[in-house]
């Protein structure tokens, strides 16, 4: 029978199994806590890692890890648990790994689907990666960590290079790289710069030790150009994003979090993105007539028509879309494709893989990456062997839908 | 220009539970690594919420729903499985069989269903009432009894099969 002395010897027993150390301590949580309150609001998907790595390399290795960064999973998927024939429909390729590189991640596509752009690690460091039609190569290092954030038509890649834990915006193209300056003074770029067709590029930067956005600054580098502008907005502006016809996606935030979704030109006129009431939101990507990013409480996909101001929300529980393209199609915080309100998962290959998708090109080239789940027994294993556990085994991948 | 008061107050909080908080998710998911992501996100995530949170009835158990939600989730986060393997520990593993290895109740523990093992580990070792593991695992009070008589079954079994209890009690 189950009886008070077997509750009370398993209160005992939980009490006395030796449980390792962690790794956390008290002193680097809050840091690291503010981080992902910025990112949860400002940064897309792959920056989470970038932020970690730009900005937290003196904390403990264990806070690099962009787990946290990363958007809270959703508690279910937002609709359709079983593949639409939309998803169906959709044909996967394996990308290669470039010469020297063992792991990547397709992180960005230009809208025309020609080239694609992503990420190997090393340790805590990115290594960047172009794909040009398919074949790779992995673009050269000029820092202790270049990642490479978003690539245009004109193959032009846009990103962040990080020297003794300093951020710096760059744009290669033509086999070189070019520094964007900051403006004078001591400037921490983030989240990750974001490029249009005609090579003009954004990002925010905020005085170097601050974080959560105080004293943010939205500047613009037009095409060919290393001299940064600052961007007339409002106080709190941040921009994530730049259409082709200089249109700029972002939003106002207060306190460090998201308030107000925005479109701004370069003159600083803005055009409102609807939000329900009581709520609050900001976008993530834009893309024609198209933008994308979150509302909170819970977190939902947002899609604004530009156009005729009309929201569509796909629910879910911190999970924002993350980017967008002509049609409308956009990929959320959990690797989805969400195309007319309705989330699915891309193919995999069967098994136990799980495909999470990060950006979507005008001609429907979905780009992202394969992970090979482990089970529960496979884990166990390589932990009891001791050491270093090694990656899930995974690839980056496109999909044409 | 000091932190604001509610900053203070969070890590105030996080101080006095860290280490409850991170045996609880040790116990949980019986992996150091995962122990510590689970610990982190339910910090972060705690931060993101406090104000709200503090305000709740039962921080505790607010606080319990988040860990558990993290651990269930864990296989969901995309980037913590890609980036894994990029962790050296900075504390060398002790040659040998692992922590939980030599630990039959760990061993116990691990062979419980997930839900199971949360119900288990929220009420005997969190020590939250019936009603403040049923709110955080989202279900039933009854639910929550059952799951509790169940594995509290399962664990006489398993440990009954693979250790001999002294009248002490559970042996670690």
């Amino acid at each position: 029978m189950a009886g008070v002395s077997d509750e009370r010897r398993l209160r005992e027993g939980l009490e006395a199994i030796a449980v390792p150390a962690t790794r956390i301590r008290v002193e680097a949580v809050l840091p690291a806590a503010r981080k992902q309150r910025f990112r949860r609001n400002a940064a897309r998907t792959a920056a989470g890692a970038a932020l970690a790595v730009g900005v937290l390399v003196a904390v403990p290795a264990v806070l690099l890890r962009p787990s946290a960064a990363t958007p809270l999973p959703a508690q279910r998927p937002s609709s359709s648990p079983s593949p639409s024939p939309a998803a169906v429909a959709c044909r996967m390729t394996k990308l290669p790994f470039p010469e020297g590189l063992d792991n990547a991640v397709a992180e960005g596509v230009d809208p025309t689907g020609r080239y694609v752009v992503g990420n190997g690690t090393e340790g805590q460091d990115f290594r960047p990666v172009l794909w040009t039609g398919g074949r790779a190569v992995a673009l050269p290092l000029n820092a202790d960590s270049v990642q490479a954030t978003a690539v245009n038509a004109a193959g032009v890649v846009v990103g962040l290079a990080t020297r003794d834990n300093r951020d710096t915006v760059f744009r290669f193209a033509g086999g070189r790289y070019t520094e964007l300056k900051l403006p004078k003074g001591r400037w921490h770029p983030y989240p990750e710069p974001a490029i249009n067709a005609a090579g003009d590029v954004v990002i925010n930067a905020e005085p170097q030790g601050n974080s959560g956005g105080e004293g943010v600054i939205a500047l613009l580098w037009p095409a060919g150009s290393t001299d940064a502008v600052r961007l007339p907005l409002p106080e709190g502006a941040h921009v994530v994003d730049i259409l082709d016809d200089g249109r700029m996606a972002g939003g106002i935030y207060q306190d460090g979090s998201a308030h107000t979704p925005y479109v701004w030109d370069r003159q600083g006129r803005g055009q409102k993105l609807r939000v329900p009431s009581g709520h609050t939101g900001t976008a993530y990507a834009i893309s024609g007539d198209w933008v994308t990013g979150g509302i909170w409480e819970p977190g939902s996909a947002a899609l604004w028509n530009l156009r005729t101001g009309d929201l569509t929300q796909t629910k879910g529980d911190q999970n924002p879309g993350m980017s967008v393209n002509a049609s409308g199609w956009l990929t959320d915080g959990e690797g989805q494709v969400i195309r007319n309100g309705k989330a699915t998962r891309m193919p995999s290959g069967g098994g136990r893989k799980v495909a999470y998708a990060n950006d979507i090109s005008d001609t429907g080239l979905v780009v992202g990456h394969v992970v090979d789940e482990r089970t529960d027994a496979e884990g166990q294993e390589l932990r009891d062997a001791g050491g270093t556990i090694p990656k899930a085994p995974q690839f980056p991948a496109t999909w044409q839908c | 220009m000091g932190k604001p008061e509610w900053e203070r107050e969070y890590v105030e909080y996080v101080s006095g539970r860290l280490p409850r908080l991170h045996r609880a998710a040790y116990l949980l998911c019986a992996d150091t690594f995962q122990a510590d992501d689970i610990v982190q996100a339910t910090l972060a995530s705690l931060y993101l919420g406090w104000r709200r949170a503090v305000r709740a009835d039962n921080l505790d158990a607010y606080v319990h729903r988040i860990l558990v939600r993290r651990y269930l989730d864990e296989r969901r986060r995309p980037w913590a499985r890609v980036l894994l393997g990029d962790r050296v520990p900075e504390t060398p593993i002790e040659a040998g069989p692992g922590y939980e290895e030599r630990d039959s109740l760990m061993t116990a523990l691990r062979a419980l269903p997930k839900g199971q093992r949360a119900v288990i580990v929220l009420r005997y070792f969190s020590d939250l009432s019936v009603e403040a593991t049923a709110e955080a695992l989202g279900c039933s009070a009854g639910n929550v009894k059952s799951q509790c008589s169940r594995g509290l079954t399962a664990l006489r079994v398993t440990l009954g099969e693979t250790t001999t209890l002294g009248g002490t009690g559970w042996q670690a």
